[in-house]
């Protein structure tokens, strides 16, 4: 130990080791007590600072405890092994991890050989992804003890994850060879994870001999079974892999991923498309034969509906639906859905539904029924409910209210109709009546916490935020404690509700919210951060493995990725409309609603020690109407950061790429613009907006470009345009003239470039037959430059609100 | 239709979740048969099933009585998970009285009916009551025929049923005790 520390008494050194064990224990009173007690003799001393300092900031009092630690550092001049652990430890709990390692590692240079600050500083450093300091720490502390098999396997662990597999490999067998083994199930838990490493680096022959050599020793049958059946694949050795996979059919025959193996073992690919007929023959006949064996499996029997054709895809078809009619199940069009790529089989669909529905008005009973007895009148009703279903997909939309309106008529209480009706409202742009329906559905049945949640995401669309709320928080009323939405991370409340108050153009509310989903994602990676050390004691490895890797990618989720392109969308409106924002951000409602919520939400109590109750204060300052978020000094700054996450993290998403573009014009940008436009080009070359803001940008790049953007810029330009803007603008309305989508970009590149005002005008009036997006774009540049479409709107839809304003 | 045996009379719970009975035999192949208590999270299929008979305002005062006298007197028939018809009783003197006996046009001559005659009687037993009376408005034959043949005698006195302003028949009957 340093010098620097005073001489101690042994009444003394037993004292502070009881402040260790009261704060270990939480006896934080009698710590503190302790810790006072020897301050009173030795004043100045540094440990004891410390450890008080630790005490005082778990009672709560922050800012106190880290001054104190402080003060501890400075009197031992900044050398105590213990005052910096202590502070890592705090800075650890407060979750500012690369404060905390810089703590440990300070701490490290004056208490070189203490492995429990080396395990800890390994745990944030893997926490931060440091994989170079994780591979130093987790060397030294395998170099110090290396009797201890555990901490082998963290060093297998950390090389592993830092891409060293080859020297993972060799340290697993380090740890096989001397390591305490007895435990069968870890035993198995390291070789398995030894078996993944050697998959990982792509060797099949070693996988699946090294299988072999621990035939007896793992307890993983099906991951075993599965590992053997991919690497008998992909040495195509078809006949074994067969074997295998109908080994785990009989384990579980509803898994489409053995489906998939099954099919490829047989010599067939996945992809209906490339099977000739005799092709989908054999795999028609391998299936009967499967459904020979497994008579009750759902999956075996709709399979064959992927690879089937003309009538003996209608006979199947026959026969797999009338099962779901007889037996009333709801899910029957869910099943068929996927079927509907394929324009001939919806032809023969309509066809046999058509006929189930003549049959069954005019003789009770289903065609070619085979007694005399009569159908229950749900088949009816369930056949009506499908042909609803079959129209919206086809956007039949008035056909399918019809079909709807009819099921209704039959059997008014069937829950499902009134929310069928809902989305058929939703489909045609009328989100007041699909909530009202919504709702109506809600009603019949207040203890199904599923219609409750499709009628709060209705209301939420419809803009009805009070209502919504009332009717989400109705399942709060159950729940003890404190529930509210963003404690219970509730991020597609949260999702819908910004975007609610985006489209009222309240950004701060809205911002708040996207805000909320982004912390909420950060949360959970960093409330899993005591598994660092759980899984390496209790040797999950291969769980592990997975976690950490979910963790790298977990801005991938689609709610992260729904909030991101909100928030960029947002900060983009702030831009555009400049202060005035500030005033529409909160209405004289918005405020009352306010003091109504807070009324109605009970403050969080904690219990102290001394079972009394405090109220915490929150750790943020209360921004109740986002307005910190709303007026930040860079907005496009912190869009950017968005837009890098959509890049990095959901690549194959379109909108995202076409948010960054918009991003990047507005802040010229035009290096990263012509990336995300060639990487949007590649994802769906014909798309109507992309075409408008390809044109857009070519256009303000030849205003605006310099010398360094030309190196850049020209060459992927040129790929696809070359300079001229009109030239690009009309041989597009050549191509995709049919589509109305593509007539409103032609129509606003024309404006952008002054062009013929009429022809402008006659493009985007010209709406027969559009989708209801298709729509909204139109009508809203129909605004933009003066020109009310709502009448030719409410020609294609009627019933949608935005129109009938 | 023969009769099935019965539970003891014993209901569990007013959890929605839960079915209130074992699920009946079906009579026939696809016709799944059974009972769900009513309450009040589930009461506004009353009211849609209501709007067939009584074109005229929905009585909220009918509503509550038969969300306090609770799931053991009032039930749904539930035919393939679907609610097509129902049944409301209530306790007048020492008879039980059927308030309201439905089922959906859809649905009828499939036995529903016959069900919610035995629902209620089951009722009365467990109640260690004899007599089911249920009022029959004057002009109404169809529900005539069908509560005849469930067995039920008319009296001749009238009496302002309390759903319509319209005049009706008390029909009452006496159960034997069941084998």
């Amino acid at each position: 130990m340093t010098n620097v520390r005073e001489p101690f008494a042994t009444h003394y050194v037993q004292l502070f080791q009881s402040i260790v064990k009261f704060y270990e224990t939480k006896n934080f009173k009698k710590a503190l007590k302790a810790a006072d007690e020897i301050l009173a003799k030795y004043p100045a001393h540094s440990d004891t600072l410390a450890m008080k300092g630790l005490v005082i900031k778990a009672t709560g009092k922050v800012e106190e405890g880290y001054n104190l630690v402080k003060e501890g550092l400075m009197n031992s001049k900044f050398s105590s092994g213990i005052c910096w652990h202590v502070m890592g430890l705090m800075y650890r709990d407060d979750k500012n991890h690369e404060q905390a390692i810089k703590a440990y590692m300070n701490a490290l240079r004056y208490d070189t050989q203490n492995i429990k600050i080396m395990n800890d500083l390994a745990c944030m450093q893997m926490h931060v992804r440091d994989y170079k300091g994780l591979l130093q720490t987790r060397h030294k502390v395998l170099q110090l003890k290396p009797g201890m098999s555990g901490h082998w396997i963290s060093y297998a662990v950390a090389q592993h994850m830092a891409g060293d597999r080859q020297k993972a490999l060799v340290t697993i067998d380090g740890f096989i060879s001397i390591g305490d083994l007895s435990n069968p199930y870890e035993l198995s838990e390291v070789l398995l994870y030894k078996n993944s490493i050697i998959q990982e680096i792509g060797n099949p022959e070693g996988t699946l001999k090294h299988l072999k050599e621990i035939e007896n020793k793992h307890r993983d049958p099906i991951y075993v079974l599965e590992t053997r059946a991919k690497c008998e694949l992909q040495l195509k050795r078809n006949q074994e892999a067969k074997q295998t996979y109908q080994a785990l059919l009989q384990l579980n025959s509803e898994n489409h991923a053995y489906h998939a193996g099954y099919q490829q073992a047989c010599g067939l690919s996945n992809s209906t498309t490339s099977c000739n007929d005799d092709q989908i023959q054999s795999l028609l006949n391998h299936y009967d034969e499967l459904l020979v064996q497994y008579p009750k499996s759902a999956v075996i029997k709709r399979i064959p509906l992927n690879f089937a054709t003309g009538q003996e895809f209608k006979n199947r078809l026959d026969k797999f639906v009338r099962t779901y009619l007889s037996k009333t199940i709801p899910s029957l069009f869910s099943a068929i859905r996927s079927l509907y790529s394929d324009p001939s089989k919806v032809e023969m669909i309509q066809e046999l539904f058509s006929s189930y529905e003549s049959s069954l008005i005019d003789q009770g009973q289903l065609p070619n029924a085979d007694s005399s007895q009569k159908d229950a009148p749900s088949t009816l009703l369930w056949t009506l409910t499908f042909m609803a279903h079959h129209h919206d997909k086809l956007s039949n939309h008035e056909k399918a209210m019809q079909y709807v309106n009819r099921a209704i008529e039959h059997t008014p209480t069937l829950i499902e109709l009134y929310q069928l009706k809902a989305k058929l409202y939703k489909h045609v742009g009328a989100y007041g009546l699909a909530a009202d329906q919504a709702e109506l559905a809600r009603q019949c049945d207040l203890a199904d916490r599923h219609l409750n949640t499709k009628s709060v995401k209705y209301l939420l669309r419809a803009d009805r935020v009070q209502e919504a709320r009332i009717v989400f928080y109705n399942f709060a009323k159950d729940m003890e404690g404190n529930f509210n939405a963003h404690d219970m991370q509730c991020m597609w409340y949260e999702n819908r509700l910004g975007e609610s108050h985006l489209r009222l153009k309240k950004y701060g509310q809205a911002l708040k919210q996207f805000h909320n989903v982004k912390d909420h994602i950060e949360e959970m990676v960093d409330d899993q951060f005591d598994f660092h050390q759980y899984s390496l004691r209790k040797l999950v490895l291969r769980s592990y493995v997975e976690m950490l890797r979910w963790e790298d990618k977990i801005k991938s989720i689609h709610f992260y990725v729904r909030a991101a392109k909100n928030a960029i969308r947002t900060y983009l409106s702030i831009i555009k409309s400049g202060d005035s924002c500030k005033e529409t951000n909160k209405t004289a409602q918005d405020l009352l609603d306010l003091e109504e919520n807070k009324k109605s939400q009970k403050p969080k109590k904690k219990k102290n020690e001394e079972g009394g109750e405090e109220e915490v204060l929150p750790k943020k300052p209360q921004d109740d109407f986002g307005e910190l978020l709303m007026n930040v000094q860079d907005p496009l700054a912190q869009a950017e950061k968005f837009v890098l996450d959509l890049i990095k993290f959901a690549n194959d998403d379109l909108q995202g790429h076409l948010l960054a573009i918009e991003l990047y014009l507005t802040k010229r940008d035009y290096q990263n613009a012509i990336r995300s436009i060639v990487r949007a080009r590649e994802l769906d070359l014909e798309n109507a907006e992309l075409h408008y803001w390809t044109c857009r940008f070519a256009q303000e790049y030849g205003a605006n470009k310099n010398e360094k953007d030309q190196e850049v810029v020209d060459p992927l330009m040129v790929t696809f345009m070359n300079g001229d803007l009109n030239k690009y603008n009309q041989d597009y309305i050549e191509r995709n003239g049919k589509r109305y989508g593509a007539k409103v970009s032609v129509a606003k590149v024309m404006h952008l470039l002054e062009q013929d005002e009429q022809r402008v005008v006659s493009l985007i009036k010209d709406c027969g037959g559009a989708s209801l997006e298709e729509c909204l774009r139109g009508f809203e540049f129909g605004n933009e430059i003066g020109i009310n479409l709502g009448e030719e709107m409410r020609r294609e839809y009627p019933l949608a609100d935005v129109f009938r304003v | 239709m023969t009769k099935d045996k019965k539970d003891s009379g014993k209901i569990n719970t007013s959890n929605l979740l839960s079915h209130n009975d074992k699920p009946e035999a079906p009579c026939k192949t696809g016709f799944a048969f059974r009972y769900q208590g009513i309450i009040e999270k589930n009461i506004q299929q009353l009211k849609i099933l209501n709007k067939h008979i009584y074109a005229a305002s929905d009585k909220e005062k009918f509503y509550t009585e038969v969300i306090n006298k609770g799931p053991n007197f009032s039930y749904f028939a539930v035919f393939n998970d679907i609610s097509v018809g129902a049944v409301c009783t209530k306790q007048i003197g020492g008879k039980i009285h059927i308030s309201l006996i439905h089922v959906l046009p859809a649905y009828r001559k499939l036995g529903v009916g016959t069900r919610l005659i035995e629902k209620a009687a089951e009722i009365a037993e467990s109640n260690k009551i004899k007599v089911l009376t249920i009022n029959v408005p004057v002009s109404d034959n169809d529900i005539a025929n069908f509560i005849t043949k469930m067995g039920f005698e008319k009296e001749e006195v009238t009496t302002k049923d309390q759903h319509e302003d319209a005049d009706s028949y008390v029909y009452t009957k006496s159960l034997v005790p069941s084998q």
